[in-house]
């Protein structure tokens, strides 16, 4: 008979013959790809299928997790298909197989407790397992299929009793070699157990056709290729949801019944999670809204101490009804503790991203973003249509983030508080490395092709392109198959940066927790995107260098007893402002990079919303889209603002009639186009992953007929719709923008009026911002601000003021900058602490007072000598190098003896710069540029500060340094370089053509020389030059610095 | 002056066959930085020691390799055994130097300068890149090759006075030491000799001071002498030519007897024979004569030798005999031993030998499961001498299968009657020849066969159970 199975056993059960109507099924074992480097198919695949297939229910039941859950139940929820999801886990050791679902939330509570008890219990991604866990079960649903002929048979008493009513052997088809001998000998255990059975396929893929992938994860996780490890794969493809008129031709009808009938028993839906917001911050006896209500009122007092205008109040009152009417009053007051500890401990702390556009939270001091100065647009926060819980993300200092970690830990406890997971998939590298290995390709050999592949600027055929030449027909097609399957496959959990999950109950009873690699952490089994789907609280506790050093620094200014704070910083300072014209910017938050210091004077920002939309301005898209030279051309005057409708002009007057930030387009949209607030904000979300999906295209035509209907041009029409398509993943939400414009006015006012101080702060939080240690002193000094090298005798372990001597600073008032020991490459903290501690009040006497110290090894001794930490104690750094070197006596009894030591030769000071650079990373010395100029090595090079007497379009030599070295994505293969020498830097722009002839040149070169033509812009004063040659002279000098190289 | 130092930069590249035209480089066996590179690499700009990615930036086109270690000690020991026609006290110095003691050679070639001559020229005959110095001691040898300070041998006071000039760099120091001088302000050897040996040695490193004694011919370093590897070899020139292979069984075993006693004195065996037959008016006649089992004895040697020429014939008349070994494996104790299982494991390496002797070496083979789902390629047949099989893991199926498999599945004109099955086998799409079949056990003919269907629905016998 053509198309029809033959089934011979001796089972003895009723059969159906092909005749019959199709009988319901539900599949209750599968694993998905969450079931790492095993399943090989995504959770939503897999329900799609199964409804495809016409089952009643399908189970994800992947090994001691459910990570892949939610997907399914999102996919499901999506596309409205008939399917039932059943939440389980199976549990897998030598000689059993068990599955446990969940009915109820019960169930499901005690599923997620038996996983986080056998993950927490071995090391991360990986779990323990004895079948006495199952044993506090009191609702789970266990499947079982033992694995060899010999069962304990006190095992199975005590498994009988303990899940009677709820226990199934589980016997499965899966037509290996001894298929039937297995089936045949699970019913006759059936039998003699009296215990009922039910039918399974082991799915671990959703297709067929997916074997090939399937194998090669099999083959990847025993780490060898799949030629050389066929022992390990399975035999056929079976492992698949299968269709049911197969399924009736396999399985005896009472076992396809039992699928159905478990399924029915199991009602639980992950909607019924009723997440609750702890409620430790509400004080007995009170009411959430009423107490969440007295905290604002209380603020807006200190917020606006003469009094909020009516429109900021009647914005209050409508954000608390918002809140009270979703329910949310817990979380805002959870997240107010969190700040108001950290405030408590002196923890510089403040809240950015979408948060920052509500008043309660500027009120709660949770966030600084003023409303009175910002429009703000409480809709793109919360609205009452999205389901989605409100996302508060804050950022803490960096050295102290840990300390608030601790205290959510110390609060709720680790039952109830935990990190965020974050699933790494494979990426197109991963991907293409990892099928290599499979398919036994020549490693080396991919690798150089993926090397020399332009990343970049590929569109979808990237595939067909990277092995065009490489790999032969067949093998090149089996290879794209793969890997175009494997993109996006999970790897691996891993835990979020910050993003904490806090709860009422335990968290187990949500979700299951394991173990990170840190040690003392916990991790939940969702992500981000999960928890959002689900309706979880999460609190994002981030870090920011800044915070760091802007603490730091009012610390140093602050007079005795009476603290600064950042809100005494007097607003809207002119000197400050003109500094931050000039684009004299190092060290300041946000403005410091190239491209920010090459804007800064075209835009000249003059008061604190012209920073705002500095921030947001210089970003990939707005520059892409073309909308940056708009905003500046009518700044300057050289085009009309324009808006075809009155009511766009509220939205968009204050960028000048040019959509800047996420906000405007939502505005825009709303009034535009009619769309709804919800519809907005789908728009702005497909804008940022318009490149993944094209969902934009979609919205795109929305908008365009709406605004034709509403009377708008064509041409303003497509002029915006170019804009919105540049926006893409890099447009701002004003408000973040206006949170970080705050700091980085304080930083800017700070470095204007207290250089040392604020360099002392940024050299002491570093490693942050966009500049080395080296270049941060090389600009202190260019602004007058003394530096004294690191001594031991002066020095403490962190960098330090001093007052200045007075014939070293140009101003008298201010303090030196003592840099600390922390600076110097392989000095232990411990060590340099012990050094300071110990140091007598009138400070060492002698190297061998020093070497007496027993935390100082040999390798420490010899890095304060190289660093010339001894100062006046030793003649040179090689002498005090060579003492240092003295071998230590043993016998504490006979006296030190300091044997005479033999004379070295004192270093030169280009040697002495090369030592500096050495143990330090930055030399207070000449400027190696300067050395090499006087030495005459450098030709007619010009000083970077006379760049900007030379004429526009003249041509010049320039060298330095070179300190940043950057190929930005839309640059299209354009090379900015900076150098830096003694007076400054200097811009060098290479196009590609030249870069490419000179590449070795530009890739390696540490002190580089330059030919080329200077261009300068007379309005702004920025200089910059295009390079015709490149010329290497780092053997000039053999200097080791540190570049900034991007690509 | 007393030795020579031979130097052959990029060496793996030039013996693994590389290419010069075009840029090739390796790689350590882990790690991402070059190793070393051929000129044509370097011409492009890159430098070893530079990471992979920057090179391959650079230079589209390189071919980079991992080094195989036993592969470089390998050609390292070929240039050495070259080298030995010019000097008996021979060094190796991995990866890519020796050392020569020429001096005792002198008379030999001339003088120094002769030697070094004729040395050079025949390396360069032959295309190999090498770089010489010849000094009084082997390190200031090993210095001025490496270096290139001379282009021709000159006096071991012209070559100490280059040393002192010679900066740390230039020492061969490791680089730990290099940093450490460079840090004290040390950046000459001459400096570096005028400190106390005592501080040299306390402050700075033994070791250093040990390099230095050395250098300056205080102290000597010892080399280990490089033993060119064992061969036996014996001949028999044949006063009238033997036209039948009988007559060469005479002179054979006397060969064999005196193969027999190499061996025992040295506690060695061997797998492979080579008997070389020269012939007055044809090109020599090589039979090489294999074993599975390593031998020793002279009785079984003269067997497995007798049978294995009896297949052959000679194909012109033979004036020269001779016997060549060049390979050796260490000999397990063959005394008889009590235990019974190691008796039956001689016995068995005897019959195996005497199988192959019998039908030849191609003809003996080992059946090896092989993990593949598709019958036909679970099992490999590797000769019996073929060593080290990677055995498989405990959880090995056991699977029903026929004791006959037939070679290629014969087509079956009618469905026949199933008994057991049906097993599914799906593999093979690594191979581009994916395979769907369903097995089953069916009554063929009064057989009882193992016949499968595949995707056509055609029905195929691919085996038969006794």
């Amino acid at each position: 008979m053509p198309g029809s199975f033959v089934m011979i056993s001796n089972s003895g059960l009723s059969m159906v013959t092909s005749a019959s109507p199709l009988l319901p099924f539900a599949e209750l074992h599968c694993c998905s790809n969450f079931t790492f480097l095993t399943g090989g198919s995504h959770p939503q695949e897999l329900v799609q299928r199964a409804a495809q297939l016409g089952y009643g229910a399908l189970a994800i039941t992947d090994e001691c997790s459910v990570a892949g859950v939610v997907r399914a139940h999102q996919a499901i929820k999506d596309q409205q298909l008939a399917l039932k999801l059943i939440i389980g886990s199976s549990f897998y050791s030598q000689e059993q197989r068990f599955i446990a679902l969940a009915p109820n939330r019960a169930g499901y509570q005690e599923l997620c407790q038996l996983i986080s008890h056998c993950r927490m219990h071995a090391p991360k991604g990986e779990y323990q397992f004895h079948w006495q866990d199952l044993l506090s079960s009191q609702h789970l649903l266990l499947l079982w299929q033992p694995q060899t002929r010999h069962i304990d048979e006190h095992m199975r008493q005590t498994l009988q009793q303990q899940f009677h009513g709820r226990l199934w052997l589980l016997a499965e088809r899966l037509l290996d070699e001894h298929d039937v001998l297995r089936y045949d000998a699970i019913i006759a255990l059936a039998k003699d157990w009296q215990l009922p059975l039910t039918c399974g396929n082991d799915v671990h893929m959703h297709h067929p056709s997916r074997q090939p992938l399937q194998d090669c994860l099999t083959a990847l996780r025993h780490h060898t290729s799949v030629a050389a490890g066929r022992q390990y794969l399975f035999a056929n493809g079976e492992r698949h949801l299968r269709s049911r008129k197969k399924l009736q031709h396999l399985y005896p009808i009472e076992l396809l019944q039992a699928s159905i009938d478990i399924a029915q028993r199991c009602t639980f839906n992950l909607d019924e999670l009723s997440y609750q917001y702890p409620t430790d911050c509400l004080p007995p006896g009170r009411e959430a809204g009423e107490y969440l209500r007295e905290l604002v009122e209380q603020g807006v007092k200190k917020r606006f101490p003469k009094g909020a205008k009516a429109s900021t109040l009647a914005t209050i009152d409508k954000e608390l009804k918002l809140i009270a009417h979703k329910q949310y009053e817990h979380y805002f007051l959870t997240i107010y503790d969190i700040v108001r500890f950290a405030r408590s401990q002196n923890i510089l702390c403040q809240g950015r991203g979408s948060a920052a556009n509500s008043i309660v939270c500027y009120c709660l001091e949770i966030t600084e973003v003023n409303p009175e100065e910002v429009q703000l647009l409480f809709e793109r926060f919360i609205s009452a249509e999205r389901h989605e819980p409100p996302d508060i993300d804050v950022d803490f200092e960096s050295q102290r983030r840990e300390e608030v970690i601790q205290y959510i830990y110390r609060t709720y406890g680790r039952e109830r508080a935990a990190l965020a997971a974050t699933v790494i998939s494979y990426r197109r590298k991963s991907a293409i490395r990892d099928i290599g290995k499979a398919l036994g390709l020549d490693l080396l050999q991919l690798e150089r092709v993926m090397n020399n592949f332009g990343w970049r600027y590929r569109d979808a055929n990237w595939l067909d392109e990277l092995f065009a030449h490489s790999v032969d027909g067949a093998t090149r097609q089996l290879f794209q198959q793969l890997v175009s399957e494997l993109l996006g496959f999970p790897r691996h959990l891993s835990q979020h940066v910050g993003g904490f999950v806090i709860s009422r109950g335990p968290l187990s009873a949500l979700v299951p927790t394991e173990n990170a690699s840190m040690p003392e952490r916990s991790v939940i089994q969702w992500d981000k995107d999960d928890l959002e789907a689900l309706g979880l609280m999460k609190v994002d506790i981030l870090s920011l260098g800044m915070l760091s050093a802007l603490r730091r620094c009012l610390a140093y200014i602050s007079p005795p007893n009476k603290p600064i704070t950042l809100a005494n910083i007097p607003r809207d300072d002119p000197a400050t402002y003109a500094m931050v014209q000039k684009a004299d910017t190092v060290g300041v938050f946000q403005i410091e990079s190239r491209a920010q210091m090459n804007m800064l004077p075209r835009l000249k920002p003059k008061n604190y919303y012209d920073l705002v939309i500095q921030i947001a301005i210089v970003r990939p898209g707005p520059i892409h889209g073309d909308m940056v030279h708009p905003y500046l051309r009518r700044r300057n005057g050289e085009e009309r603002e324009d808006y075809p409708m009155e009511s766009l002009k509220p939205i968009l007057q204050r960028t000048k009639g040019i959509p800047l930030f996420q906000e405007q387009i939502i505005a825009f949209a709303m009034v535009a186009a009619n769309f709804s607030a919800t519809e907005a904000d789908q728009l702005r979300r497909a804008m940022a992953s318009w490149k993944k999906k094209g969902h934009m295209h979609r919205l795109q035509q929305r908008l365009q007929d709406n605004m034709l209907a509403n009377g708008f041009s064509l041409d303003y029409i497509q002029r915006i719709q170019r804009q919105l398509e540049g926006f893409g993943e890099y447009g701002f939400p004003e408000s973040h923008s206006a949170s970080f414009a705050l700091l980085a006015y304080a930083s800017s006012y700070l470095k204007c009026h207290y250089p040392a101080q604020f360099c002392c702060a940024l050299l002491n939080s570093q490693p942050m911002g966009f500049y080395s240690p080296a270049q941060l002193i090389n600009d202190a000094k260019r602004h007058g601000v003394s530096i004294k090298p690191v001594d031991i005798n002066h020095s403490n372990w962190d960098h330090s003021l001093e007052p200045a001597s007075s014939q070293e600073s140009s101003q008298q008032s201010q303090p030196a900058v003592r840099l600390g020991l922390r600076l110097i490459h392989g000095l232990q903290h411990s060590v340099g602490q012990q050094l300071v501690n110990l140091r007598p009040q009138h400070g060492y006497t002698s190297i061998a007072q020093v070497l007496q110290l027993n935390a100082l090894d040999s390798q420490q001794r010899q890095a304060l000598a190289s660093a010339n930490a001894f100062g006046e104690l030793a003649e040179h750094r090689y002498q005090a190098r060579w003492q240092v070197a003295e071998p230590q006596q043993q016998d504490l009894l006979t006296p030190l003896n300091t044997t005479p030591s033999w004379p070295l030769d004192a270093p030169n000071e280009v040697e002495d710069l090369l030592e500096d650079y050495h143990a330090l990373g930055l030399s207070l010395g000449r400027h190696p540029l300067e050395l090499l100029r006087q030495q005459g090595k450098l030709g007619s090079s010009l000083q970077a500060c006379e760049l900007i007497h030379q004429p526009h379009a003249s041509e010049a030599f320039v060298a330095g340094l070179v300190t940043c070295r950057q190929r930005p994505g839309t640059s299209a293969g354009v090379t900015f370089v900076t150098l830096e020498d003694e007076t400054g830097s200097s811009n060098v722009v290479v196009w590609l053509s030249t870069a490419q002839r000179q590449l070795k040149t530009l890739v390696s070169a540490r002190i580089l020389q330059v030919y080329g033509r200077i261009e300068k812009d007379d309005n702004s004063g920025i200089v910059n030059i295009i390079a015709y040659k490149l010329l290497d002279l780092s053997h000039l000098l053999e200097l080791c610095s540190q570049s900034h190289d991007f690509h | 002056m007393r030795w020579l130092y031979l130097y052959f930069p990029q060496l793996y590249l030039h013996s693994c066959g590389a290419d010069p035209q075009q840029p090739h480089a390796l790689l350590a066996a882990r790690g991402e930085h070059l190793l070393d590179i051929n000129s044509c690499a370097r011409q492009q700009g890159l430098e070893s020691g530079m990471p992979l990615a920057t090179a391959w930036c650079l230079c589209p086109t390189l071919q980079v390799q991992r080094l195989q270690p036993e592969r470089q000690q390998h050609w390292l020991q070929q240039r050495a055994l070259w080298a030995y026609q010019y000097s008996a006290h021979i060094s190796l110095d991995p990866p890519e130097g020796l050392w020569l003691e020429v001096a005792s050679m002198a008379k030999l070639f001339g003088s120094v300068t002769q030697l070094w001559q004729r040395l050079t020229d025949e390396a360069s005959s032959m295309n190999w890149l090498l770089h010489s110095g010849v000094a009084a001691t082997p390190l200031q040898a090993k210095l001025a090759a490496y270096n290139a300070w001379f282009s021709q041998p000159t006096t071991e006071h012209d070559v100490w006075q280059r040393c002192l000039q010679a900066s740390i760099t230039e020492l061969l120091l490791p680089d730990e030491q290099q940093l450490q001088l460079q840090r004290l302000g040390i950046r000459t050897l001459q400096q570096l000799l005028r400190l106390p040996a005592a501080d040299i040695a306390s402050r700075l490193s033994p070791e250093l001071l040990r390099y230095l004694q050395q250098l300056q011919g205080r102290q000597t370093m010892t080399l280990e002498r490089f033993k060119p590897p064992l061969i036996f070899q014996d001949e028999v020139l044949f006063i009238s030519e033997v036209e039948h292979r009988n007559g060469l069984l005479f002179p054979l075993t006397r060969m064999l007897a005196s193969l027999s006693g190499f061996l025992w004195q040295r506690q060695l065996a061997t797998r492979s024979v080579h008997v070389h037959l020269s012939h007055r008016h044809q090109a020599s006649s090589h039979w090489p004569i294999e074993f599975a089992h390593a031998e020793y004895r002279q009785a079984e040697l003269l067997f497995l030798c007798r049978h294995q020429l009896e297949q052959r014939q000679l194909s012109a008349p033979v004036t020269q005999l001779s016997l060549r070994v060049e390979q050796f494996v260490a000999l397990h104790n063959q005394q008889p031993s009590l235990h019974p299982e190691a008796q039956q494991n001689a016995d068995q390496h005897l019959l195996l030998n005497r199988l192959q002797a019998k039908l030849g070496p191609h003809q003996v083979r080992r059946l090896h499961p092989d993990g593949d789902a598709r019958p036909e390629y679970a099992s490999c047949q590797p000769r019996q001498c073929d060593a080290g099989l990677a055995p498989l893991p405990n959880q090995y199926r056991r699977s029903l299968r026929p004791l006959w498999l037939l070679p290629q599945p014969l087509p079956c004109p009618t469905p026949p009657q199933c008994e057991h099955g049906p097993e599914r086998i799906s593999a093979g799409w690594w191979q581009h020849q994916s395979v769907r079949r369903d097995y089953y056990h069916a009554w063929l003919n009064g057989r009882y066969a193992w016949v499968f269907r595949d995707d056509q629905q055609q029905w195929f016998v691919h085996g038969y159970f006794s």
